[in-house]
Order: structure tokens, then C-alpha cells, then sequence
């Protein structure tokens, strides 16, 4: 049964996540009751699930390498987007990303006050990614460089679960036609599947109805937002169980794709393609 | 009464034996007429930290005296603060530990038809409710006439009760035969998710929580009861709902003084993908 390797230090997974960085990523995005650049949205998104993952993955004698991460991201350049000590780097253990944050922000924090209601708290925060919105979408290049980081990754670990790759972006792309690409990285296998790619879209327009996980693309608005919807992969049932747990309701034939994001729903879809589930 | 008990343990595929995160107690024994006998197995989560540490605790206290979790809940935090941690583990601690615990009770007085004969005197209804480890139990005994285990038509020998929180289970065989098991009742009950008890759950235990469960029962000379964690538990399911009989195969592993036998039949289960790789306890208590 596909999607079912155990993953241990023995044979780890990786999730890459691709990020677009174009200039466009500075407009704003909803994000509960208020609004935020969508590149500082994406950075504190993935800056809070390597903290989550590095804890999720810490044992009292370190952290364990269940889990190799890259961050590619792709504007004026295209490459690793990790920083500090780290930088550069195209897949890092998850041990090493705990012990190297690129620095520690104080962030204030709302928690309770132990008489009904809420006081803020000051808490430090490990930082590994930063926001960046500057330049074009080469959407093509990006998936190239993926599928030559991913590829290296399954030569190594044939028998891995099946690399995730989570593609974030709001623009189409700027260097030619990225389908075939796109759709060149869910070929790649290894023997408990292929590689699993989320296309989350993240939308600037505050009136545009976001669309979680379609099973169709009859109702899509234009051919870039089919192009997201055929070229994601079908969401594993166990997937399909944490959309549910998130009050979704995807169908056996549900798309691991969004249109439209806000930031509850870019929080949402990568907890849905990214939450351990078989750890050993 | 007499008790001998036997401990097996094997840590998952790739893990070390100082990552074993399971507990059980005792550790091995044999016992001439104790009052009460108690024993328990504990599996502590994967994702927890310090999640032997709340295993082992759990059991221990179990089996001296009783499951006291507010103790051993201040215990946990004790332990686990006032030493330099780094960040991601500083993280974590607040998060708990958490661990699904078996623990089983054994006496050799059977409450029951003491409890029977006493409201026969006094034509009251018999009290069919104890409070067993915080939580109200049935008093084993005091079921309905023609309820309880199959066997010979014989007075039992004693009873016991075990309290049950997640996946590790309890069996008792008797003559190779399942009379008794619990809290999971199928192989396809098990989940990567079940209640645990935690170091952050209310203490005591509440009452009547559906994740909590109590069984009892009596037993008769030459029972068996084994504990497991819960990869072995789902086995053992697995393979008594297909019609055979692993019961002689744990009888035959003889002593835990020779751990072999145990890590040869783990490792052939593993290797064949009938049993997942997860740190794997049994611990087998014989009762005459």
C-alpha cells in the first residue's frame, strides 16, 4: 500500500518547500481581522512549522532526523532561502535546522492571566526564513531545481516515504509554460510512491472565494488556476482525514490544492500536507 | 495464592535499548500469598519527551501501592524542570507526556460471594460498585448468575480488575483458550491516536470518562493473563480473530531471564509486516 513507509532515522523524509518571491508577495493578504504583506505571511508560516516540526521531532536526547527540509525560493534568483548558518544549504536535517536559527526574535503574546483574561507575554521566537518580494516568477526554473533536489534526495532514500513538496505562490509564471515541469515533479517515485506536491495559491483580493481541495476543475476561474488544480497530487486518505479534522470536506478525488488563500488557509493546507503520521 | 510473572521487552526496529519507552512492573518475581498482587505495562508516546520517565512512574506507583496521578503528575514536572534545556525541548515540556497504561489487580478473596452472602443475610441488593484506582468499577463477583468466563463449573479461585487507558491490553487464557480481553476489543481498533493518560489529564481520573475502562473478572488456578503494549496487543487480536492460538507460543518462551526467544519472534513478526515496528512489551503473570 503506497504512502505507508515508516518514518524513522533509518529512513527519513524530506519536505521541500517552494516558495515564489516575486515582487507581488508584498501586497496584502487577510489574515483573520486584519491584513499582512503576504511574503511576511509565508516567512512567519514557515518559520512557525520548522519550530513546530524541531519540537515535534525533539526527544530529551536531541532532535531526531525523522525529517530532512529544504526551502527553495524563487524571484530575482532562484535557490536555497534558508539563513544564518545554514544558508545555502539545499536539504537540512532537522537537527541541524533546531540547533541553527538564523537568530531568536522577542514576538509578544497573548495568554491567559489566570483571572479570565489576557495578558501579553514576550516570547522568543527561532527564525529561519525571511521574507523577501523582489522580482519576477520563474516558476520553471524553480521546478527544476526541485526536481533535481528531490531526484538526488530519492537516489539516496529509495524506500523514504514519499517526499512532499509544498509550492506556494500568487502569480503565474514569468519564464515560460511551468505545467510540464510542475507535473515532471509527482512522476518522480520512490517504492511507497510518488512524490506528493500542494499547490497552495494565495490571493491579494479580499473578494475572491477561496476553494479548498477541489475534486474538480470545472468551477475554476481561468487556465493557471487549472494548470495548480492538474498538476497537484490526490490527497491520501490520511489527508483527506486531517481536512476533515479542519471542518473541510474533501471528496476521494480531492486535489491537494487552494485557490485564494487567506492566511488561515495557508496555515490549514500545510498542516494538512506536512503533519507527521507513522513516525517510528 | 501463588504468582510468577516473566517480562519481555524488545525496543523498535533502529532504536536503541536506552530509547525503549515502555515500562512494565515488576520486572520478574514469583509471590507466595500475597494479599494483592497488581502489575502494568505502560507505553509511553513517541512524541512525548521524557515519556519513559512518566511510563515508568506510572507503573511503579501502580504496582506498590495505587495509580496516584496528582503525585506523580508534580513528580513529572519536577523532573523534567529546573535544568538548562534548549529551546525545543523547553517548547515541548509544557506539551506533557503521555503514555496508554494497563494495570491489572490480582486477589485471591473472592469479594464477590462474600458480598452475595452477606446481603443474603440482610435481604439488601448486593453493592455492585467499588472504587477501584479513583474510578467506579463493577465489583468482579458480583455479576449476574451464568455471567463471567466460560470454564468448568467451579467456584473461582479469586478475581481481579484492571484499569486500562489507550492501547496496551490485557488477555487471560485459560486451558489456551481467550476467556477475557480489553480495553481494545479487534485488530482494527487500533489507531495512531488513541486517549493516554498524560501528565496534563485531570487528576484523579474522571469518573465514567468513555476513554477510561475497567474490566473484571474471577480466575481459576493455572490462569494466564499477559499485559502488552499495543503492537503486540493488535497481533495477538489479529491472529485470534483468524482462528489460531498464539497463546502457546508466549507460553513457550520461557523465562525472561533468556530475552532471545522473545527478539527472535518480534523480529520474524516485523520482518513479515505482521507486527509494526514499535517498542514491544509482554509481560505474563501465571496465577495458581
Amino acid at each position: 500500500m503506497p504512502y505507508s513507509a515508516e518514518i524513522s532515522r533509518e529512513n527519513p523524509s524530506c519536505f521541500l518547500f517552494m516558495i515564489d518571491q516575486s515582487s507581488s508577495m508584498s501586497d496584502e493578504i487577510r489574515a483573520g481581522d486584519a491584513t499582512q504583506q503576504k511574503s511576511l505571511g509565508v516567512a512567519d508560516s514557515i518559520n512557525r512549522w520548522l519550530q513546530e516540526m524541531s519540537i515535534k521531532c525533539a526527544k530529551v536526547d536531541g532532535v531526531r532526523d525523522y525529517y530532512h527540509v529544504g526551502v527553495i525560493g524563487y524571484g530575482k534568483t532562484v535557490g536555497p532561502a534558508f539563513a544564518g548558518s545554514i544558508a545555502g544549504r539545499e536539504m537540512v536535517p532537522i537537527s541541524e535546522i533546531a540547533e541553527n536559527p538564523a537568530r531568536l526574535e522577542d514576538r509578544s503574546k497573548k495568554v491567559p492571566d489566570g483571572a479570565g483574561g489576557l495578558v501579553e507575554q514576550s516570547v522568543r521566537v527561532p527564525v529561519w526564513f525571511d521574507p523577501i518580494a523582489d522580482g519576477g516568477t520563474p516558476m520553471c526554473r524553480a521546478a527544476a531545481e526541485a526536481e533535481r533536489i528531490i531526484q538526488d534526495w530519492i537516489t539516496e532514500q529509495p524506500d523514504c516515504f514519499p517526499p512532499i513538496i509544498i509550492h506556494i505562490t500568487d502569480g503565474e509564471a514569468t519564464d515560460g509554460e511551468p505545467m510540464e515541469r510542475i507535473r515532471q515533479l509527482t512522476n518522480l517515485t520512490t517504492s511507497d510512491g510518488n512524490v506528493m506536491l500542494f499547490n497552495i495559491h494565495l490571493s491579494a483580493n479580499p473578494e475572491a472565494a477561496p476553494v479548498s481541495f477541489p475534486d474538480s476543475a470545472d468551477e475554476l476561474p481561468d487556465e493557471y488556476s487549472k494548470m495548480l488544480f492538474e498538476t497537484a497530487s490526490l490527497l491520501t486518505p490520511t489527508m483527506r482525514a486531517l481536512a476533515r479534522e479542519h471542518g473541510l470536506k474533501p471528496s476521494e478525488k480531492s486535489r491537494a490544492f487552494v485557490l485564494n488563500a487567506d492566511m488561515v488557509l495557508l496555515v490549514q493546507a500545510i498542516d494538512i500536507g506536512t503533519r507527521p503520521s507513522n513516525l517510528r | 495464592m501463588w504468582i510468577c510473572t516473566q517480562a519481555f521487552h524488545v525496543p523498535k526496529r533502529g532504536n536503541a535499548e536506552d530509547e525503549y519507552e515502555d515500562a512494565f512492573f515488576p520486572e520478574n518475581g514469583f509471590y507466595r500469598d500475597p494479599v494483592v498482587f497488581r502489575c502494568a505495562v505502560a507505553d509511553g508516546a513517541s512524541e512525548s519527551a521524557f515519556a519513559r520517565e512518566w511510563a515508568e512512574m506510572l507503573v511503579r506507583s501502580f504496582g506498590r501501592r495505587r495509580l496516584r496521578l496528582k503525585h506523580l503528575q508534580d513528580l513529572w514536572r519536577r523532573l523534567v524542570s529546573g535544568r538548562p534545556l534548549p529551546w525545543y525541548l523547553e517548547a515541548k515540556i509544557p506539551r506533557g507526556s503521555h503514555a496508554a497504561f494497563v494495570g491489572l489487580s490480582i486477589r485471591n478473596t473472592p469479594n464477590g460471594r462474600r458480598l452475595a452472602s452477606a446481603s443474603s443475610r440482610t435481604s439488601e441488593p448486593p453493592s455492585t460498585m467499588q472504587v477501584f484506582h479513583g474510578v467506579a468499577v463493577p465489583v468482579p463477583g458480583a455479576e449476574a448468575p451464568g455471567s463471567g468466563a466460560p470454564g468448568p463449573d467451579t467456584a473461582p479461585d479469586g478475581v481481579w480488575t484492571a484499569l486500562a487507558i489507550g492501547d496496551s491490553c490485557l488477555f487471560q487464557i485459560r486451558e489456551s483458550t481467550l476467556v477475557t480481553t480489553g480495553p481494545v476489543a479487534n485488530s482494527a481498533d487500533f489507531g495512531n491516536t488513541p486517549m493516554l493518560l498524560s501528565t496534563k489529564c485531570p487528576s484523579p481520573i474522571p469518573r465514567g470518562a468513555d476513554h477510561v475502562f475497567v474490566l473484571s473478572g474471577s480466575w481459576r488456578s493455572k490462569d494466564a493473563f499477559y499485559l502488552a503494549s499495543d503492537a503486540l496487543s493488535q497481533w495477538l487480536l489479529a491472529e485470534h480473530e483468524a482462528g489460531r492460538s498464539p497463546w502457546s507460543l508466549l507460553n513457550d518462551l520461557g523465562t525472561d531471564a533468556e530475552q532471545q526467544p522473545f527478539a527472535a519472534l518480534v523480529d520474524d513478526l516485523r520482518e513479515s509486516g505482521r507486527l509494526h515496528n514499535d517498542d514491544t512489551t509482554l509481560l505474563r503473570i501465571e496465577v495458581a
